[in-house]
């Protein structure tokens, strides 16, 4: 007894000991990581800023500014005719025979950058004319008139905002929102290519008509960057179909008779009134008057049909409607008169509440008297601000190219437009002479959605002008440049993609972009896992075998800007034909030598392929392209453009030479071609990207390095070594028209920026028998943080790769409002900007993100999770999402 | 509605396989080119069960099922391998179980590593997918379609790393209506295959056939699309006979898809029965032990053309699913 008390009495005081010695280290166990957001350099009005300036969403920009949707909504994709067309919803009275009124809905979504969209809900009203004229010889004419007075709510979305919304909403609102649950099973079940916010909160989209604001109080409760307008736009048209016997004869003849073929050509006059509002800052509204005419002539031929699919199922259901259009093809040209003005109110003060009232019924007489006055008085904080008029006078060529098979969409338009502008502004009266060139191209699919690339190629030319003639007014301060801008977004990228983007921009830049991350196109692993499966596999099944195919990365967007001064371009202009033909035929991957060879003394593969490129013309209706007659069409084209600006010298003969230049259809080819041609000389140039990944159960150890890779991209920012050039007047004006979308809405004062993240797994042996022995602490470094009431807001969301394999698996998402704990400034000498406050917040606990047992218990056990974190200043404004991978092993923290 | 649930219970073997029988055999050491060890075995079966609630107009019944199914592969290498596969099914009436050889043929060469491979006997002919997810070798309008196996051979090549073309031909026993008389004719048939793969999701494939039978001068064309979506798999496929003779044509389409959501496998699918009438099913299979799994479908079936009839029935079962490789020199892998 006595041996066994000193034996316990021995193992007793072992046990002490151990614990003596490792006291410090149970009571307290601390595991940290961190990384640094710095990828954006600190030159802040972020370059993507700058991008997105000049590469803004065309398609949402048209249809803000005309009211008329520039995509092609007549042939419905399998998603809309499933599911969007929910949101599109109209009622036709019919009158008389020829007169009807139509009352509508409609829901458009765009997505602006990643993991954000726009989405704008629309509601018109109007009657509609159309009535059969008769017959010229044999062709029906029909007149018809549509006039709508519409409005329209365009709101900014994204994960962040859905959050802040729920937290603030009723429960029944949230399951309203969501469609009691519809919504979020179908994201989980169908393919990537669904947009939830297609469906999403049906209350918002019905209170449309009354959500315009009507007095001071309801425009200051519109959240900051919503874009309210109202207005009236109407359309007059004279039409001919075109198809006839002939056409009917070919048709038939090409065993097409079950499509039906319209070639309608037309004359139309559009105008449209539009008074837009914009909240910018909590006492700030800008408010924008527009007014469009439009006046022109169309031909479009339309090869389509639409089937009834599954009408079977239900005996009332009339089945869904299938289109099929191999064809869709239009091309329009008009002359356009714009006219665009802009003031900004303070509705803290009550002169300017007034002149507000007044300019939102169309009266703007008080709103510029006041801001006269202001500037009379050379006020510095003035409260009514005028910031410019401007009437634009455009030629403008438009084409579109399409085809669609229901569950595949293919869709290309291409814009032309040349005129000259007057613009008034603070400083005074000034024109502009532009040219423009803009193409859009887009793949759609409804497994993985839409794929887009879209060139927006301009140059404005500052002149003065004295009885109507033009003078070249181009200085250092306000230089003569063209920009060239290139977007591509695509929201399913595998490896392969990945290569032909990356190349694009890079060939489009001529930048070697050395630094972006090689990926192995297949993962090694999952071959071989797919190997050890199958190769026992019945012979007989090979049909339904998994085949290997490259990594699924995520999704992508890309920007590429250039600055070509007009210097650079004459520079170009000088050099001999065969560096001009040798360039484009290597732009076209092409025989270089043979090509130039063939410019100096044109052979019979010149001249075949010139008329070739003549008579390949109507193919390209059904988006058919041809490398060797394109090469010498392109090629003579901007031979002879470049030829023309190195004579021109009065701004005129500058601006056709330009127009000619950028009059392509292989706008990638002709920046790759000028840029290779400018060498070494100055020309500035930007090229950015982002990217998202996710994560998902069956990613194997060398897919999740894959997409690691792909996400180190994300905010990435490539820059030559020239500076970009001063923005223009004419831009400035721009960029303040683009605030009216409200995906590149930016507020006055920067947004809250995450600099850095540290993460630190605090092992607490005073809190074991509080049942949460770990805690998981996260630090923000941040920059621009909220100065007034110094509440930062964080949306912080946790997901892990889960059991269940649908979409993302989110273990917690909270709203947390932090109050700073430390604030550092940066170096000295370095712009305050580089100052950053230090927030601290649990991650889990009872401060933690709540609802999250999952979360909490994971912690204690471990796991691999992604945090992601978006910053604002008022809980309405998110910045971008910022992601911190990490897995816990153990009692430490190890950063993926 | 106790004694159906009892009955349901007591008689309700699985029909369709275990998601381990659905794994397959495995090879332990896969790599590029393939090796596989001369007497290698593959045996895969599954012995199961249904009982079929039946409630149309014309009232409620109840009918059970057994099924016992196995698939038998040795290799020589993955040059030359012989396969079966067979079923046998017993309806529960007491007469003697149906067996049926489905497939036996000699494999030369193999799909993951060569260019060129063929199949020669008893093979299913190269045309459409028929991604049947059930597998209850109940006679249905879809046998009509895609048809059983016939004396014959079967060729692949893979043309580009993602085009393959597949020819087949054989021949088989049929019986035809010939002056009100059934007559047994021998007829011919020619296949051809065309399956193209893209990158989209975790693989797309797009398949177009055509086969030509001798019989009624009968042609078929089928396309469809096989999707892969990490590891779940859709497909929608259309399929239209045409017969010379009568100058007449059917045709089918359906769409099936198959989500897992551990520890689930869920199926949906659609059907065409006729012109106007379809059949819609869900099922769920539920894998317990190793080697048993739970499953249950409920179909709803709609025949609009002859009458306004619709009726429904459901299926609850187990099934007990083995999987075995047998690799020379001890290794022994099991699934996983």
């Amino acid at each position: 007894m006595r041996f066994q008390n000193r034996r316990a009495s021995l193992i007793l005081g072992i046990m002490l000991a151990l614990l003596f010695f490792n006291f410090p280290k149970l009571l307290s166990q601390t595991s940290k990581i961190s990384k640094d957001f710095e990828f954006e350099r600190d030159g802040q009005t972020s370059a993507f800023e700058v991008m997105n300036r000049m590469v803004q969403n065309r398609a949402l920009a048209t249809s803000l500014a005309s009211g008329v949707s520039s995509l092609n909504r007549t042939v419905d994709s399998l998603m809309e005719g499933l599911f969007y067309s929910l949101m599109d919803q109209s009622i036709n009275v019919r009158t008389t025979e020829d007169l009807s009124l139509t009352s509508g809905y409609e829901r458009d979504v765009y997505p602006t950058s990643l993991g954000s969209y726009v989405v704008v809900d629309r509601f018109e009203l109007g009657p509609d004319f159309f009535k059969g004229l008769g017959d010229i010889r044999g062709l029906p004419l029909t007149l018809g008139n549509q006039t709508h007075l519409f409005i329209t709510n365009a709101t900014h979305r994204s994960d962040a905002l859905r959050k802040s919304e729920s937290q603030k909403n009723p429960y029944w609102r949230e399951l309203l929102n969501n469609w009691l649950g519809l919504i979020p099973l179908l994201t989980g079940v169908l393919p990537p290519s669904f947009n939830p916010e297609e469906l999403y909160d049906p209350v918002r989209y019905l209170e449309t008509p009354f959500l315009f604001p009507r007095d001071v109080s309801e425009a200051l409760e519109m959240p900051l960057g919503t874009v309210r307008s109202y207005g009236l736009s109407g359309t007059t048209q004279l039409s001919i179909d075109l198809k006839g016997r002939t056409f009917s004869e070919l048709q038939d003849l090409l065993q097409l008779g079950e499509l039906n073929l319209a070639i309608p050509f037309a004359l139309f006059r559009e105008g449209e009134h539009r008074i837009s509002i914009l909240r910018r800052n909590e006492n700030e509204v800008w408010l924008g008057l527009s007014e469009i005419r439009r006046i022109g002539s169309s031909f479009t031929v339309d090869l389509k049909k639409t089937y009834s699919a599954l009408k079977s199922l239900l005996t009332w259901w009339p089945g869904l409607p299938v289109a099929i259009a191999p064809i869709d093809f239009g091309l329009q040209k008009a002359k356009n008169i714009q006219l665009q003005e802009l003031y900004s109110f303070d509705l803290r003060d009550k002169s300017a509440q007034e002149a507000f009232i007044r300019a939102l019924h169309g009266d703007f007489k008080l709103a510029r008297n006041y801001s006269d006055q202001r500037q009379a008085a050379n006020s510095t904080n003035p409260t009514v601000k005028f910031h410019f008029r401007r009437l634009s006078t455009q030629d403008q060529e438009g084409l579109r190219r399409g085809r669609s098979f229901y569950v595949a969409q293919n869709h290309t338009q291409l814009q032309t437009t040349s005129g000259e502008s007057r613009t008034l502004d603070e400083q005074g009266e000034f024109f502009t002479l532009d040219a423009e060139f803009f193409l859009q191209d887009r793949d759609w699919n409804v497994l993985v959605g839409p794929e887009t690339s879209e060139y927006k190629h301009k140059l404005s030319i500052p002149v003065t002008k004295e009885a109507e003639n033009y003078k070249l007014a181009a200085t250092p301060e306000n230089p003569l440049y063209m920009t060239a801008a290139l977007r591509l977004s695509d929201d399913f990228v595998d490896t392969r993609e990945y290569e032909v983007l990356v190349q694009l921009v890079r060939r489009y830049s001529g930048l070697d972009l050395a630094d972006l991350p090689t990926i192995p196109k297949f993962a090694a692993d999952l071959d071989k896992t797919l190997r050890n499966s199958q190769a026992l596999a019945n012979p007989m099944d090979e049909i339904t075998r998994r085949e290997l195919t490259p990594t699924r990365l995520g999704r992508l967007a890309a920007f590429a800007h250039l600055y070509f001064s007009h210097e650079l371009l004459l520079a170009i202009s000088k050099q001999p034909n065969v560096q001009i033909w040798k360039s484009f035929a290597e732009s076209f991957n092409l025989d270089a030598s043979h090509w130039s060879a063939q410019s100096q003394s044109p052979g019979p593969s010149y001249l075949s392929n010139w008329l070739g490129s003549y008579l390949m013309m109507p193919f390209k209706m059904a988006n058919i392209g041809t490398a060797y007659p394109d090469l010498v069409f392109e090629a003579r084209r901007a031979q002879s453009a470049l030829a023309k600006l190195e004579l021109a010298t009065s701004p005129l003969a500058i601006l056709e030479a330009y127009q000619e230049l950028l009059n392509t259809s292989h706008p990638a080819q002709l920046i790759e071609s000028l840029v290779r041609l400018a060498g070494d000389r100055p020309l500035p140039k930007l090229v950015g990207f982002n990217t998202i990944t996710q994560s998902i159960r069956s990613d194997t150890q060398d897919i999740k390095k894959a997409k690691d890779s792909f996400l180190d991209l994300n905010n990435r920012v490539f820059a030559s070594r020239w500076p970009i050039p001063p923005l223009k007047r004419d831009q400035s004006v721009e960029e303040k028209l683009a605030s009216f979308e409200p995906g590149s809405f930016r507020a006055a004062k920067a947004l809250p920026s995450l600099k850095g993240i540290s993460l630190e797994l605090d092992q607490n042996l005073g809190q074991v028998f509080d049942m949460h022995f770990r805690k998981l602490i996260a630090e923000l470094r941040v920059s621009n943080p909220p100065s007034r009431r110094n509440v930062l807001f964080a949306y912080i969301r946790v997901e892990q790769h889960s059991p269940i394999n649908i979409g993302r698996f989110v273990l917690g998402e909270e709203l947390f409002e932090l109050r700073p704990i430390d604030e550092t400034s940066g170096d000295p000498g370095v712009p305050t900007r580089d100052a950053t406050t230090i927030y601290r917040l649990a991650l889990n606990g009872p401060e933690g993100l709540e609802n999250s047992g999952y979360f909490d218990d994971a912690i204690d056990s471990q796991g691999s999770f992604d945090l992601i974190i978006s910053l604002s200043d008022n809980g309405e404004q998110w910045g971008t999402e910022q992601k911190l991978s990490f897995n816990i092993e153990g009692a430490s923290l190890v950063k993926l | 509605m106790s004694k159906y649930l009892c009955l349901s219970v007591l008689l309700g073997l699985a029909l369709f396989p275990s998601l381990e029988s659905q794994a397959g055999c495995r090879l332990p050491e896969a790599a590029a080119p393939l090796v596989i060890p001369l007497g290698t075995i593959c045996i895969e079966g599954s012995l199961g069960g249904y009982g079929l609630g039946v409630s149309n107009t014309e009232g409620r019944s109840l009918i059970s099922q057994s099924l016992a199914k196995a698939y038998l592969a040795l290799y020589g290498s993955s040059l030359v391998s012989l396969h079966g596969k067979f079923y046998a099914k017993d309806s529960g009436d007491g007469s003697a179980w149906d067996r049926t050889s489905e497939q036996a043929f000699v494999q030369l060469g193999h799909p993951l590593d060569h260019r060129l491979y063929g199949a020669l006997g008893l093979v299913p002919m190269p045309f459409g997918v028929n991604h049947d997810l059930y597998g209850y070798h109940i006679r249905s309008r879809g046998t009509d379609f895609w048809g059983s196996a016939m004396s014959g051979f079967r060729l692949s090549l893979r043309v580009r790393d993602d085009l393959r073309f597949e020819a087949g031909g054989g021949s088989k026993e049929r019986q035809v209506i010939e002056a009100k008389n059934i007559e047994r004719i021998q007829s011919q048939t020619l296949a051809v295959r065309l399956t193209k793969l893209t990158d989209l999701l975790s693989g797309t494939k797009l398949v177009a056939s055509y086969q030509a039978n001798s019989a009624l001068n009968t042609r078929k064309l089928g396309l469809a699309t096989l999707v892969y979506n990490e590891l779940n798999l859709s497909s929608l496929e259309w399929a239209r006979i045409t017969e010379d003779t009568n100058h007449s044509f059917l045709q089918l389409f359906r769409f099936s898809h198959e989500q897992i959501l551990d520890p689930w496998r869920w199926n949906l699918v659609y059907e065409d029965i006729k012109d106007d009438s379809y059949r819609l099913s869900l099922g769920g299979t539920r894998q317990f032990l190793e080697t048993w799994s739970l499953n249950f479908s409920l179909h709803y079936q709609r025949l609009r053309r002859e009458s306004a009839k619709h009726g429904g029935y459901a299926l609850f079962g187990f099934n007990y699913g083995l999987t075995e490789t047998f690799i020379p020199g001890g290794m022994r892998a099991f699934s996983e």
